[in-house]
């Protein structure tokens, strides 16, 4: 085939892919359901059944949900296995639903733009990219929907709050039938809360010294589900994972900081993650989906960067910059920057600190490039209306309290004013208090924020941007993934004789060293190979395998390191031997060839 | 192994025939034979039949199903008439490594011992009644079915392939000569790594590196190429084995430590015991079989006594390890971390370290317990002595410091069995272990080297050790080892902590007004503390609780109704509280019910009569 005719087919494959890509894209940025969500990623292995697969890793903690992992890698161009491999999950926290957005516009992006976006489709033709679409399926549709689907005795971890023997059975619910669960308040002299003197719409707690009234109950919008005179004191579990729960730094030294459970990994969906990843030895990368604050965070969570591994620092710095340069998110170290710590308190004494996190995990354990991104934030409207007395020496995700700073919330309140009704809002923001008359509780007033502004953006434009963003920096960062190749070979005939001199040349052509300097330090970094298979009848005085403990990547220099191995085979002129580099990280190339001068 | 099998056969048919009158008086153990290991139908069938003969005190369940599909037997011993498991101190002993078989048979001899004795012995009456039993012979089912057999125990769900050719455990040792044992073989091999010791030529030791002249020999466990790539049983059937180094607490993976695995709690036994343990918080003591050494084993295990948080556990824990010594006849109690510089030979003991010197006395225990106390411990907070914390044994992942450390249960370790040390220098060496095989065990344990012609080495010769991991070769000695083990099992039992209600006469203050008074407190009877004092910093043990309810006719005037007494000292009593009581209807019945809980040391409630 002549190389104009291949340029041809390659066009014509482009138009068949742009067609493709038409009738697909009227993607719909609002929330799904777990029946939405698969339904889209059925649709997407029906439509390319080349580049994707959909299977199960697992069933979710109540066992009523499949977790899915979407695989997109072209099959045409060799095997998964065989190739360099980025994992992607989303909703981990059960809240967090844009995560579980932003991993299923990313596998719609990624197979709809093949052919047509030449970053994708070099992504998806030389790697495999592994999506775990919601990695709490349950929780997610719990608060997408505000319905509990599952027996709440149940499940692991249920909780008997009330102690009255069952277990989960006075959760908040919708009771004004507006679709939201708000917030109920009531005047009670008694009460811990109390409006905030700049904006009266916002519930402060109350001081000591608050003596003048009125003073307010707030609790979650709900009713007495078990008569037993509370409202919403026994909710069931709703989320089945913490990120407190994976084995790295999962408790302090003495033990009395720790994370989430009996011991590592006893959350179920934790554990289905984990045993994947260690399935796949290929992955080199890992990014989860989470809100909130607009921020790519990189390890530790439970260690300042005093030890960090000097080669990896740069390496997060730089592939993370390019994040910023597209959205907009400031990086930081989970420790140093988005934990309140205090000066002078050992890291394993610091009562803020994170234990057993996952991107620690993957990270100081795998020794995996592992990065959380918070998705979404309220600093854009804070610094439009003005910060005011929030303290303004640190970004907003930096300032104790966020969100829930009441001045915070006056600012980001201010700004709903200014664009109220906007249909980017898609009827999201704030409810204001209506009066309503409770069948316990009397007359009550329900309102609040709603479930998509603070912590998830809202459907429509704004949660657009957050996807588009973040799988725009995916196909960035997944390239960044080491990539092994063979460079060339040689063969000389050694004198007059059917002894050869083989000689291959192999590099890294990928951006990150086949392994991070965390993975040697942590003795879990498998050095490079590269192995002449030779057929009977033929023999090589040397090792058959050359081994390298890693191979330099490029960081996008023009400089290539490159690497050699060499043998003395003997073998009749004409027989085919296969050089093969295999690299856990960096995929196998190989290329066979035929003796001769 | 066969033997015993056989042997158990008979026993088991001649009991059915003759009602066990014939056996027990020849045995001292009754129907039970405690001189051979039990495979692991025996040992179904041994706890299977100790549940049918006492249905009311002990029930058999399973803590987990192995992965080749065996349950790992858990019998619970309690006495339904003092009360649930959870409303009394618990007590979990179990044994977890596979090829450990003695200290398996010992706990198996602790459940025989507590039924037997139930009723007759008045300290196992006691603690049957006091205590709920956790008791669970073996954990790794598995590993010790191989073990015993020297097959493979089932489908391997996930084998090793030991020598990464793609194979699964094609190439295993084999009996060549047929003798009914797979030890080792020795070929003459001018470039080989070994050669016989100048002590005894039966005994292999590595060549020096500046060795060339002499008779030198490459060594090969038994067996025959299978797979033909030129080593020898080099991928024999291995499976997972349950390491001890799994534990949650201070964990390391394998890359650091072996058997650490890829993460914690990635063994579905541990894990299902450690769940075990996390739902029944009542549980008071831990203890971990194992073999071998002779000795009592407490925490820490990666770090030295001056990790100790609380000076009162660690007081504790010293007390009752050198106790134990007594008990068992053992030789050293340590912590797991200082264990190993004891175990160099000539080492000198450490300082926190209790041992038995080579007349029989125990040195080093607190002082008191014992005549000679010589304490020379190490302090820790002196920089000085900082160097020594690089001096231990590392054991990430133990049980010891999940059960401690993070449940604050009192938890202990073993090592059962020791073969003669005959110079007392802390270190068994192959030429006293072949003393003991010439002079006592009439050759029992060693097969002395024979030639044989090996079909791709040659000429070779066949010998060694019968077992590379030293339980006592099964006969009366395992009996006598299963007995030392249990009496200081059955001495641990004895420590738990018991609360009980303390009332003192109700005195009349007014009798015309109705008024009395009467002291409360509580006692706690046992050894140890209601709860270490990790487990209270932890926040894991919740607080002592008494609970006094006055029936409708007595009001209380002092004193209230629900008291949080915190955690009650072992054998000690709570402050007093002086409750002054009215009597509202002199007429009638004046009662006041009095009740005290506790979560790890049991319950107590009586119903105090005020007037009459």
């Amino acid at each position: 085939m002549s190389i104009r005719s291949c340029c041809a087919m390659l066009l014509m494959g482009l138009v068949l892919a742009a067609t493709a890509h038409s009738q697909t894209a009227a993607y719909e940025f609002r929330y799904h359901t777990y029946a939405e969500s698969t339904a889209l990623l059925q649709d997407l292995v029906r439509q390319y059944p080349g580049l994707a697969k959909l299977y199960s890793i697992g069933k979710s903690a109540t066992g009523a949900k499949e977790i899915w992992c979407i695989e997109v890698g072209n099959q045409a161009t060799g095997a998964a296995e065989d190739k360099p491999a980025t994992y992607f999950d989303g909703n981990q926290h059960a809240s967090e639903v844009t995560g579980g957005e932003t991993t299923l516009f990313l596998a719609h992006y990624l197979l709809t733009r093949y052919g047509s976006d030449p970053a994708v489709t070099h992504l998806v033709d030389t790697r495999v990219t592994y999506i775990v679409q919601r990695a709490d399926p349950d929780g997610a549709e719990a608060y997408m929907t505000g319905r509990v689907e599952w027996d709440p005795e149940s499940v692991p971890r249920a909780n008997d709050a009330d102690g009255d023997g069952t277990k989960g059975e006075d959760g908040p619910e919708d009771i004004d039938g507006d679709g939201e669960i708000l917030r109920i308040r009531s005047e009670d002299p008694d009460g811990g809360w109390k409006v905030y003197d700049r904006d009266p719409r916002i519930m402060v707690r109350r001081e000591d010294s608050d003596t003048e009234g009125p003073f307010y109950r707030v609790i979650d919008e709900g009713i007495d589900n078990d008569g037993d005179g509370a409202v919403n004191e026994d909710a069931p579990v709703t989320g089945f994972i913490s990120n407190r729960n994976y084995p790295a730094f999962w408790a302090s030294a003495d033990g009395r900081f720790r994370g989430g459970g009996n011991y590592p990994l006893q959350e179920h969906n934790a554990r289905l993650l984990v045993d994947f990843i260690l399935s796949k030895p290929h992955i080199s990368q890992i990014e989860s989906y989470h809100t909130t604050s607009g921020i790519h965070l990189r390890p530790y969570a439970a260690r300042p960067d005093t030890d960090f591994p000097p080669q990896d620092l740069q390496d997060y710095s730089a592939i993370l910059a390019k994040g910023t340069a597209i959205t907009t998110y400031p990086v930081a170290s989970v420790y140093n920057d988005f934990t309140t710590i205090q000066p002078g308190v050992p890291p394993d004494e610091q009562p803020g600190v994170r234990h057993g996190v996952f991107i620690d995990w993957s990270y100081v354990h795998q020794g995996l490039f592992s990065v959380t991104t918070e998705l979404w934030t309220m600093e854009p409207f804070v610094n439009e209306m003005g910060w005011g007395d929030i303290p303004r020496d640190k970004p907003l995700f930096a300032v104790p309290g966020r969100y829930n700073r009441p001045d915070a919330q006056a600012a980001v309140l201010a700004w709903l004013d200014a664009h109220r009704g906007s249909p980017e809002l898609s009827g999201q923001g704030f409810v204001d208090w209506k009066p309503f008359d409770h069948p316990t509780l009397g007359d009550v007033e329900i309102g609040g924020f709603t479930r998509y502004w603070l912590r998830n953006p809202p459907p429509g434009p704004f949660l657009q941007t957050v996807v588009e963003d973040q799988a725009k920096f995916a196909v960035v960062q997944a390239l960044t993934t080491p990539s092994v190749k063979i460079q060339d070979v040689a063969i000389q005939r050694d004198g007059n004789s059917d002894r050869w001199n083989v000689k291959a040349t192999v590099a890294n052509e990928g951006y990150l060293d086949t392994s991070m300097e965390q993975a040697r330090r942590a003795n879990v970094a498998k050095p490079d190979r590269v192995t002449i298979e030779v057929p009977e009848g033929a023999a090589t005085t040397d090792p058959l395998t050359v081994e390298f403990p890693f191979m330099r990547g490029t960081r996008e220099s023009s400089y290539v390191s490159l690497y050699r191995a060499a043998w003395n085979v003997v073998a009749p002129e004409g027989t085919a031997v296969t050089i093969v580099v295999r690299s856990e990280k960096g995929g196998t190339d190989r290329r066979q060839l035929t003796i001769h001068d | 192994m066969r033997n015993g099998l056989l042997v158990f056969a008979i026993l088991f048919l001649l009991l059915q025939i003759s009602a066990g009158a014939l056996l027990g008086q020849e045995r001292a153990l009754g129907r039970y034979d405690f001189r051979h290991y039990y495979s692991y139908d025996e040992l179904t069938a041994f706890l299977t039949d100790i549940n049918e003969a006492y249905p009311e005190l002990t029930t058999l369940t399973s803590l987990a199903t192995s992965q080749m599909g065996r349950e790992v037997w858990m019998l619970v011993i309690n006495n339904p008439e003092t009360g649930a498991p959870e409303e009394k101190p618990g007590f979990f002993a179990n044994q977890i490594h596979a090829g450990e078989v003695i200290a398996a048979a010992s706990g198996q001899y602790t459940i025989w011992y507590l039924l037997d004795r139930y009723g007759e012995d008045e300290q196992v009456t006691r603690i049957v009644d006091n205590l709920s039993l956790y008791l669970v012979p073996r954990l790794d089912v598995d590993g010790a079915e191989a073990y015993l057999t020297g097959m493979p125990a089932g489908e391997d769900p996930n084998p090793v392939d030991s020598d990464s050719d793609g194979l699964f455990d094609e190439d295993p040792p084999q009996d060549l000569d047929g003798d009914g044992f797979i030890v080792q073989m020795r070929k003459v091999d001018p470039l080989g790594e070994w050669k016989t010791s100048t002590e005894d030529p039966r005994i292999m030791v590595r060549r020096m590196a500046d060795e060339t002249q002499g008779t030198f020999y490459a060594t090969y466990t038994e067996g025959i190429d299978d797979d033909g790539d030129g080593e020898y049983n080099e991928d024999s059937y291995s499976s997972r084995f349950l390491s001890n180094r799994n534990y949650p607490w201070n964990w390391q993976p394998d890359v650091l430590q072996r058997g650490g695995g890829s993460y914690p709690m990635e063994e579905s036994i541990t894990r299902a015991e450690v769940d075990f343990v996390a739902a029944n918080p009542h549980i008071a003591i831990y203890l971990q079989h194992h073999c071998c050494g002779r000795i009592i084993l407490r925490p820490p295990t990666t770090g030295p006594d001056a990790d100790f948080r609380f000076r009162n556990d660690l007081e504790v824990y010293q007390v009752a390890t050198a106790r134990a010594l007594e008990h068992s006849g053992w030789n050293l109690a340590t912590s797991v971390f200082d264990w190993d510089q004891a175990r160099r030979p000539g080492a000198n003991r450490k300082g926190t370290q209790a041992y038995r010197d080579k007349d029989g006395n125990i040195r080093n225990a607190p002082y008191g317990m014992y005549p000679i106390p010589e304490n020379n411990a190490l302090d820790f907070s002196d920089p000085a002595n900082w160097d020594q914390r690089d001096r231990g044994y590392y054991a990430y992942g133990s049980s010891l410091e999940t059960m401690y450390l993070v449940f604050g249960i009192f938890s202990l370790a073993d090592e059962h069995w020791r073969e003669p040390d005959y110079n007392w220098d802390g270190l068994v060496t192959e030429v006293e272990r072949l003393k003991w095989n010439d002079e006592e065990l009439d050759g029992a344990i060693f097969i002395d080297w024979h030639p044989f012609e090996h079909p791709t080495l040659g000429n070779v010769e066949i010998g060694g050790w019968k077992q590379s991991k030293v339980s006592p070769p099964e006969g009366e000695l395992v009996e006598l080892e299963c007995e030392a083990g249990n009496r200081y099992t059955v001495y641990l039992a004895t420590l738990a902590p018991r609360v009980e209600l303390s009332i003192g006469d109700v005195e009349a203050i007014d009798e015309q007004a109705g008024l009395y008074q009467v002291d409360i407190s509580v006692k706690n009877l046992g050894a140890l503390r209601t709860a270490t004092e990790q487990g209270e910093w932890l926040g894991v043990v919740e607080p002592v609780r008494l609970d006094v309810s006055p029936s409708a006719n007595v009001e209380i005037l002092s004193g209230e109704t629900k008291v949080d007494l915190g955690q009650i000292e072992g054998t000690s009593e709570s402050e007093k509280t002086t409750y002054v009581l009215r009597v509202v209807d002199p007429t009638l019945d004046a009662t006041v019910a009095v009740s005290v809980w506790s979560q790890r040391a049991g319950r107590d409630s009586t119903v105090v009569r005020v007037n009459r």
